[in-house]
């Protein structure tokens, strides 16, 4: 019977760690408070952050400044709920939230750049293009200046760096508006 | 009915004991595993990386970005205190220099914005020591205390379109780490 314990207590040990392991290496992304597509967690770089929050920066975001220094939004959907793939393109159009810098950078399923030739990974600040009202537009998906070129990306991420951002950014995200992310076409649609 | 709900209540305590000690493990793991990748790059100088600007061939943590140029240094204060010396940008772009213990947090930070002159120092001292000798400083600008003997210090700064490239790669071989003999 004692043997009988042991074993299933045993079989609990490892199927619980498998169970964090497939958690925490799994393609989902590290969740938090959203604005449209826009997803943050308030206690990335935290010394506070809860452990299993603490598990997901480390193997999606290791490294990541604590929020008075940088906030980090990372979008997985468009902003009709779809999926970014690489088999799309799409345009970011809004204002961007009031911040002393931001940058847009694509990342593939294992939250690398994607291997593709070109070092059109990443839009800025100072490198984006803006319309006469100063919304920004950012193209992704096509193979031009200004764009984010998402060949080799697969199911992709986008992650919009806020460096120093304002105190309404940390206090109150839901009253700012962010750019929306349009699904232009997709390969195969007519 | 009994014996078979037995085992069942020796499976969830077991699960529930294996889940909570991988989740305190596993950042520690990851960071270890990160130190040593960067370790075995080699570092430019005493104990600083200079890591060139990040593209898809040289990456070697995930979500770096291209628009920030990246140094590191690694400690180990088992060894005596660290001091760190850094250089701020003259144009006025961010750059922080962050602290990260072995479990990934991120305990202290510094920015160009917190700062009223060209450049700061730091000494980096284990928070055992401080206990028992609160000031460390050593002539520092300021003191930081780190909550384990083991992690990294990364300086960020931003490049932008505008970016004189050349200064700001003179500008970051300012951020130096100078392990300090053993106090």
């Amino acid at each position: 019977m004692m043997l009988r314990h042991a074993l299933t207590f045993i079989a609990g040990l490892f199927s619980g760690t498998a169970m964090v392991v497939a958690l925490v290496f799994s393609p989902g992304e590290i969740g938090g408070v959203s604005n449209g597509p826009w997803i943050t967690n308030p206690q990335i770089g935290s010394s506070d952050a809860n452990p299993l929050t603490r598990a997901l920066v480390a193997r999606r975001g290791l490294l990541a400044l604590n929020r008075e220094e940088a906030v980090y939004f990372t979008a997985t959907r468009d902003s009709q709920g779809h999926n970014l793939t690489e088999r799309c393109a799409y345009e970011i159009i809004g204002q961007m939230p009031p911040t002393r810098w931001w940058s847009l950078t694509i990342y593939d399923e294992a939250s690398f750049l994607p291997r593709n030739g070109r070092n059109r990974h990443a839009v800025s600040q100072t490198t984006a293009r803006t319309d006469a009202s100063g919304r920004v537009i950012i193209p992704v998906g096509q193979d031009e200046v200004g764009a984010i070129f998402t060949e080799n990306a697969g199911l992709f991420s986008l992650t919009l760096r806020l460096y120093h951002p304002d105190p309404v950014v940390l206090e109150d995200l839901d009253s700012l508006t962010f750019p929306r992310i349009d699904r232009l076409g997709c390969e195969g649609e007519t | 009915m009994k014996q078979r709900g037995l085992p069942f209540l020796s499976f969830v305590p077991g699960l529930l004991i294996g889940a909570a000690v991988t989740l305190h493990v596993l950042p520690g793991i990851i960071m270890g595993r990160a130190m040593d990748r960067i370790e075995s790059l080699g570092g430019d100088g005493e104990s600083v990386r200079h890591a060139p600007r990040v593209t898809a061939e040289n990456q070697t943590i995930v979500r770096s970005s291209p628009d920030i140029l990246y140094s590191v240094c690694l400690f180990d204060l088992a060894d005596g205190p660290m001091r760190i010396d850094v250089t701020w940008p003259a144009d006025g772009n961010y750059a922080s220099v962050s602290f990260y213990d072995a479990n990934t947090n991120n305990f202290s930070a510094i920015s160009d914005r917190g700062v009223n002159t060209g450049s700061t120092s730091l000494m980096l001292t284990q928070w055992t020591e401080w206990l028992t000798i609160p000031n460390l400083r050593n002539g520092a600008d300021r003191q930081v205390n780190a909550p384990t003997k083991t992690g990294l210090v990364l300086y960020r700064r931003v490049i932008d379109a505008s970016t004189d490239l050349d200064i700001a790669e003179a500008e970051r071989q300012g951020f130096t780490c100078t392990q300090m003999a053993d106090q």
